[in-house]
């Protein structure tokens, strides 16, 4: 008994971390340009196949890995350059266009790599003992590796210089300026970090799934669930927010099959957004 | 945070007004032309042709009322599709139930009862609370709520075919001996539907309640300190739009397949896209998009089958930022310099 809800917990966790990983960049980009970026999902998707090109070029995982962020983050670039940053003012308009990058995206990477499914190989495919339960080194591990990501989110955010800038246009871009903050620089900067991240997330998820060009798509709806539910703009939302959903499906998961799960944890989150449209952690 | 941005003209109302006889008549022209247009098309075409025809049509209808939804109430759903689905699996399990004339007028009235009360339902949840749910958040919920539809439909098989449709229903019948098989019967009933409901729509928004919709989508500040109901508006409206959708939805049954993919991100897209193409803010629009880019697809999948999508993308990202206005407004500016 003890085994199986510890079981239980460690999987919540588990999808927490990955889904607060997975949201991360999403967060980055809604809660500092207030943009909602609609091409995430491929953007996380085009980070899977950066590790199955690098993996295959060199055989290793862990320079994919390393190759992801910065080869999203530069499409990040030129997205940020080329489309975000001229529809400043029409933030509907915004949406329309990064649905417009997504499929972009989405049907290049089926002209580079073919539309089948393709496998990235576990690096670490052992598990671990906790207590009475043995459980999966990578999943553990991504746990550790979202924990991580997230303080340097932080200290980045909170205790740097450009993380200062950022705050400092995030509240009155005008009034920044005004202070010799080049603002076209540090949205940019924001969208290419959000970028990144998406990519490292695809990277880091691609062991896990069967990679294809739709894979971002199923996370897409709880991705957005995770920033929205706990709060825009803060990280302890993101956290909070994460462990909701990803706790919850978890839990609900045990007891209901996951397809309905899945659905009800959303419907849980729709009813969060209802009455606190702000986000529970604000 | 609340507004569709696309840059607009006068109200389509107040610009008829300001015109003589003469320019009434002129203005008259392509409607007529249109109509005869559409009744011709079957005349001409295989039947193959006109069974693609007949779902364009119900596609644009679907993204007429998503253009609805944007312009009067500055909401853009992304998860449109589903209110679609709605109608369909509406139809579709009516006609399981109570085949014949009985379950089709049933079937009929069901898809729009359940596509625009769930609509309500959904946004006087959404937009009548103390803290208005609207702008990119209306976008995330609807797109949640489409993936929990989609969720539900795949999960609940024993009553929906979960992911293999649902098929076998009876034909719908619209009149004893008047079944809707084959392309050309339900062809002519979508497009006698679509040019009725364009109509009524378009005299319904010139009333003063149109008006005021219009007032409180271009400056919801403003309008709600001169006492404009926002919340309750935008309500009125997304009924409106997930009936519309409904029908659209119960339309495309005899000429489609009945399956979750209606509630998927994909084919919300494509309404979106159809919809931002085509040109926002003159409800036909929609239609011309979706048939426009149905009738090319067709016609260039062909030779360029894996560019399609591609191209769409790249089209839809240079529209947004070049010509927001889309194909309708390319045709108004021509019109507009040939006009006497």
């Amino acid at each position: 008994m003890t085994a199986t809800v510890l079981t239980q917990v460690v999987n919540g966790l588990s999808l927490a971390s990955i889904l607060i990983l997975i949201a991360l960049g999403l967060a980055v980009i809604f809660g500092l340009l207030g943009v909602i970026n609609l091409a995430h999902a491929d953007l996380f998707m085009a980070g899977m196949y950066a590790v199955v090109l690098v993996q295959g070029v060199t055989g290793s995982f862990w320079l994919g890995v390393l190759a992801a962020p910065l080869a999203v983050g530069a499409v990040g670039l030129v997205v940020e350059r080329g489309v975000v940053r001229w529809l400043r003012d029409r933030p509907l308009d915004t949406l329309l266009a990064t649905l417009g990058v997504g499929i972009v995206i989405r049907e290049g990477v089926k002209l580079l790599f073919g539309a089948g499914y393709r496998q990235v190989a576990n690096p670490l495919p052992g598990n671990i003992a906790i207590g009475p339960v043995a459980y999966p080194v990578y999943r553990l591990l991504l746990i550790a590796v979202t924990i991580v990501v997230l303080a340097a989110l932080a200290v980045w955010l909170y205790r740097t210089a450009p993380g200062l800038r950022l705050r400092a246009m995030l509240q009155d871009r005008e009034t920044a300026a005004a202070f010799g903050i080049d603002p076209d620089r540090a949205s940019l900067f924001a969208f290419v970090i959000g970028a990144a991240l998406a990519g490292l997330a695809g990277a880091l998820m691609s062991p896990l799934v069967t990679v294809g060009p739709d894979v971002g798509i199923i996370y897409l709806a709880r991705a957005f669930m995770v920033v929205v539910v706990g709060g825009v703009g803060s990280v302890l939302g993101l956290v909070g927010g994460g462990v909701i959903i990803g706790g919850g499906d978890a839990l609900a998961g045990y007891f209901l099959n996951p397809t309905i799960a899945n659905a009800a944890v959303l419907v849980l989150a729709v009813i969060i957004l209802r009455f606190r449209p702000g986000g529970l952690f604000r | 945070m609340s507004s569709v941005d696309a840059p607009r003209e006068a109200p389509p109302g107040i610009a008829e007004a300001s015109r003589g006889t003469l320019g009434r008549a002129w203005a008259a022209i392509p409607h007529i032309a249109v109509i005869l247009l559409l009744f011709a098309y079957p005349l001409v075409a295989s039947d193959y042709q006109i069974g693609l025809m007949a779902q364009f049509l119900t596609f644009g209808l679907l993204a007429m009322s998503l253009d609805l939804l944007g312009d009067r109430a500055g909401l853009v759903s992304f998860g449109h599709g589903a209110w679609f689905g709605l109608g369909a699996y509406a139809l579709a399990l009516t006609l399981e139930r109570v085949p014949g004339v009985g379950g089709t007028y049933l079937g009929f009235l069901l898809a729009a009862v359940v596509a625009g009360g769930f609509a309500a339902l959904l946004g006087s949840q959404l937009f009548l609370g103390r803290q208005r749910v609207g702008g990119v958040y209306f976008g995330i919920v609807t797109l949640a709520v489409a993936a929990i539809l989609q969720l539900v439909v795949m999960g609940w098989s024993s009553f929906t075919g979960g992911s293999n449709g649902l098929y076998g229903f009876a034909t719908p019948e619209l009149a004893p001996g008047l079944e809707l098989t084959g392309s050309r019967a339900p062809y002519v009933l979508i497009a006698i539907v679509c040019i009725l409901i364009y109509y009524g729509l378009t005299w319904a928004l010139r009333s003063a309640l149109g008006l005021a919709l219009l007032a409180a989508r271009q400056n919801p500040k403003r309008a709600e300190s001169v006492g404009v109901p926002i919340g309750r508006f935008q309500l009125i409206v997304f009924a409106i739009a997930g009936a519309i959708a409904g029908i659209a939805g119960a339309l495309y049954v005899p000429v489609g397949f009945v399956s979750p993919d209606l509630f998927g991100l994909t084919f919300s897209t494509y309404v979106i896209v159809w919809m931002v193409l085509g040109g926002r803010g003159a409800l036909i629009g929609g239609f011309v998009g979706a048939i426009g880019l149905g009738q090319l697809e067709t016609a260039l999948s062909g030779t360029f089958v894996t560019l399609w999508l591609l191209m769409v993308g790249v089209l839809l990202i240079v529209v947004v930022l070049v010509w927001p206005r889309g194909a309708l407004g390319a045709l108004a500016t021509v019109t507009r310099a040939v006009r006497p």
